[in-house]
């Protein structure tokens, strides 16, 4: 395992530190612009969510007030005092008739 | 044609124990048919007093050296190297990490892979720490961490593998050249994996959507410490290789990556690469520096420049192991154990340990002329 390489002598880039400085500052402000542009389209896009979030709680809320009215109904349907007043009624209808 | 021109691109974090390292590696890189530049990106170390050690050690090896005025982050920093190398009409950049070894050919290897086909995008170096791709040693740190060693493996694996270029679901950036045209072409790393993770898998999948070639150069071997710099920012947590939260970017942009991984490692190219490579290395090792064979149970490492081989005393299930620097690969004994193992390295063994009084002993004992005693595993009494 022979250590034979020679050290290059002068392998700086052919870009300076201020070259370098001034691509740094100009990809910052793309960056920058890039980064600001996102945050504004995932605002409208968080604000729209939102509201959609809004509307299907409320739909989800009404819809769990209809369905507890319909099971208060069937809960009184199935009822021994319902179906004994429905039994009666019927009796009574046809007395009367 | 004319003459390339590489930007090697060192982005650094801290790393004091082992940036010094990783720059006098790249700065005795060999490079003969094309220029090499070397550019060390601090991103503003806030090590006090590192940054202008760092300077100092980059003039003392004759490379460049930039201290970004504000911390970047990974990201935002590997682009900072890919707008230089676009910048200053380099042909091809390599983005590496600060925790590594090049072995001296291996910037050459990953350019003879991109030369080889203009369709490439970027050529991954093959490494001990390089995610799936890792070429598996027992203790790379303490086996591989020396610049002669990763020069040896680096010549051992370009020798057997040459400008080979294997297709692969992502490249890593550890170690990773990319034709400044698919830089002009792809674009940037994004710069909303923050501190950094994914962001190469990002581009990569990028760069496949521009109809570019992703590849891994096995024949270009660069020792990788591993999450050196990432470990100083505390970016990885404790228990984790990756960011979770990059991982879910590339989950909710690219939900067919993960099943692609899934697809390649099924495969079985890796398997063969994971089992081709070490056996290439030992191997190489053992025509090149010798080898001794043990019959015995357990290994015993007396020297870690010679190759061991180790004959397992089963009488039901034979195994010969061979190693070498934490490399492992297996030789099938056949009828015969010992011409199995001279076969394989084509020379004779420069030693024998006989550990076990087993018909294995006795029998490589009787094919190699061996007439010295033969260790019981145990004691006379026992």
């Amino acid at each position: 395992m022979a250590n034979d390489v020679e050290t290059d002598d002068d392998r700086k880039p052919s870009v300076s530190a201020s070259e370098l400085d001034r691509i740094n500052l100009v990809q910052a402000l793309r960056d920058f612009e890039v980064a600001n542009a996102r945050v504004i389209d995932l605002t409208a896009r968080l604000t729209e969510t939102h509201q959609l979030l809004i509307n299907t709680q409320n739909e989800l809320s009404l819809t769990r007030l209809q369905v507890s009215s319909q099971a208060e109904v069937v809960a009184i349907q199935n009822s021994r005092s319902y179906r004994l007043a429905r039994i009666m009624s019927k009796i009574a209808h046809r007395i009367l008739r | 044609m004319s003459r390339s021109r590489v930007l090697l691109v060192i982005t650094v974090y801290n790393g004091r124990a082992f940036v010094p390292r990783c720059i006098a590696s790249a700065a005795r890189l060999e490079a003969v048919d094309f220029d090499l530049d070397v550019l060390v990106l601090d991103d503003k170390s806030p090590d006090p007093g590192w940054s202008e050690e760092l300077e100092s050690v980059c003039n003392a090896n004759g490379v460049g050296y930039y201290c970004s005025p504000r911390n970047l982050g990974i990201p935002r920093n590997v682009n900072l190297g890919l707008l230089a190398a676009v910048e200053g009409d380099y042909t091809h950049v390599v983005i590496a990490n600060s925790d590594v070894i090049f072995a001296k050919n291996s910037i050459a290897q990953l350019l003879s892979v991109c030369l080889a086909d203009t369709t490439i995008g970027s050529a991954t170096s093959w490494s001990n720490n390089v995610s799936i791709y890792s070429i598996r040693n027992e203790d790379p740190d303490a086996n591989l961490a020396d610049q002669e060693v990763v020069d040896w493996v680096g010549a051992a694996l370009s020798g057997w593998y040459g400008s080979t270029a294997i297709d692969i679901p992502a490249g890593i950036s550890f170690a990773i050249m990319m034709p400044v045209e698919a830089v002009r072409s792809v674009g940037l790393m994004d710069p909303v994996f923050g501190r950094g993770y994914c962001e190469e898998t990002d581009w990569s999948i990028r760069s496949l959507a521009n109809s570019l070639r992703l590849t891994l150069a096995p024949g270009a071997f660069v020792y990788h410490q591993g999450q050196g710099s990432n470990k100083e920012a505390g970016l990885v947590m404790a228990g984790h290789t990756s960011v979770p939260a990059n991982e879910a970017i590339i989950d909710l942009r690219y939900p067919l990556f993960r099943s692609q991984v899934a697809s390649f490692v099924a495969s079985g190219i890796l398997q063969e690469l994971h089992k081709e490579g070490p056996r290439e290395l030992v191997q190489q090792a053992g025509r090149q520096f010798g080898y001794v064979i043990q019959v015995g149970w357990f290994p015993r490492i007396s020297a870690p420049d010679i190759c061991h081989v180790l004959v397992n005393p089963s009488v039901t299930s034979p195994t010969i192991t061979a190693t070498f620097r934490g490399f492992t690969t297996t030789i099938e004994p056949g009828s015969d154990a010992a011409a199995s193992i001279r076969r394989f390295f084509g020379r004779e063994p420069e030693g024998l340990d006989l550990l076990s009084r087993g018909p294995h002993s006795q029998q490589i004992a009787a094919a190699l002329g061996h007439d010295g005693p033969i260790y019981p595993a145990y004691p006379e009494r026992v």
